[in-house]
């Protein structure tokens, strides 16, 4: 199964509408698509406007691939789980967003093994004939920048009280 | 690994504020920061319960700069939490409830830590630069982001 999701707060059918056409012609991969509202209706897979966050976790859990614009929700879910993931992210340009922040934080995901970013249709359909694979990481990649951003913040709520 | 709790953060309180999505995964992430004391979570949506049971939640309306009302609304509700839960500690990671969290916060007197979110890596967010002059601890996860007098670069969630 392939989980398609774009977050809560913008409908992103450009993406959708490409899925919807590569699904029409792989009628054997099953697609579940998280759309945030939109107006466009798939016509091959399977779309929910909002999911709780649990159903969330599961479908993303079960997916074999995931597809989504570069929220950072997904994508820090999907360094954590080593899960295969395409990252379309939203354009201004094209009224996808109210400015091009997606695009710089794509931009950052370059080295990421199981994460494959495209910019418009024909990337992402090479993508999805060709998708990024799963590895196996069990945590994020540089955990080091985890651990000192949460010793910062241990010494500095300590910081102060007299026994630290 | 990270350095280990020196149980002196015991009888601390410390509200946690972040919009759900992406927001919401980096703060919790963070929450390791806190083990051992009171936390009381803010967020968008009821259905992060179940995450973090059994600490509390509380949900305030979600709005940003397009809807004036709905920020009012939003700041009244979070001043409500700050002013019932009396934190010592306030944390976000944005946007907008995080914001008026760390303003009411300091105001009576909480440490208050932001940590802009990773998604901004060109530059901080809109509540992010806004709410430097509230923050004790002012944080942004891009280290070309760092300026002199803050943001600073200390780590961030990936």
């Amino acid at each position: 199964m392939i989980f398609v999701t774009v977050g809560t707060q913008l409908p992103f059918d450009r993406l959708i509408e490409s899925v919807d056409l590569w699904a029409k012609n792989h009628s054997e991969v099953e697609f579940i698509i998280q759309s945030g509202g939109g107006g466009f209706n798939p016509l091959h897979c399977e779309k929910k406007e909002f999911v709780s966050p649990m159903e969330w976790e599961r479908l993303f859990l079960s997916a074999d691939l995931v597809v989504s614009h570069a929220g950072m929700g997904t994508i820090i879910k999907a360094i954590d789980a080593g899960k295969p993931l395409i990252v379309m992210p939203r354009k201004a340009s094209l009224n996808e967003h109210r400015n091009d922040h997606q695009l710089a934080t794509a931009g950052q995901l370059k080295d990421i093994e199981n994460i494959v970013v495209v910019d418009n249709e024909k990337e992402f359909y090479m993508a999805l004939d060709a998708p990024p694979v799963c590895i196996n990481s069990g945590f994020g990649r540089g955990s080091d920048n985890l651990c000192m951003l949460i010793d910062e913040i241990k010494s500095f709520v300590i910081e102060g009280d007299g026994n630290a | 690994m990270c350095r280990p709790d020196k149980g002196m953060m015991k009888n601390k309180k410390v509200l946690l504020v972040a919009s759900h999505g992406g927001h919401w995964v980096q703060m919790r992430k963070m929450a390791a920061a806190f083990d051992g004391m009171a936390v009381h979570y803010v967020s968008t949506t009821q259905c992060i319960d179940v995450e973090v049971s059994p600490a509390p939640v509380t949900v305030v309306k979600d709005a940003n700069l397009t809807d004036k009302l709905g920020l009012l609304l939003m700041a009244f509700q979070v001043f409500w939490v700050v002013l019932r839960f009396r934190p010592n500690v306030v944390l976000s990671t944005g946007a907008a409830p995080g914001f008026f969290a760390l303003f009411f916060g300091k105001m009576l007197g909480a440490k208050t830590i932001w940590v802009d979110s990773i998604a901004n890596a060109e530059k901080l967010s809109v509540s992010g630069a806004k709410v430097g002059r509230y923050a004790d601890l002012w944080l942004t996860q891009w280290p070309h982001l760092e300026k002199p007098q803050g943001p600073f670069f200390k780590g961030s969630v990936l």
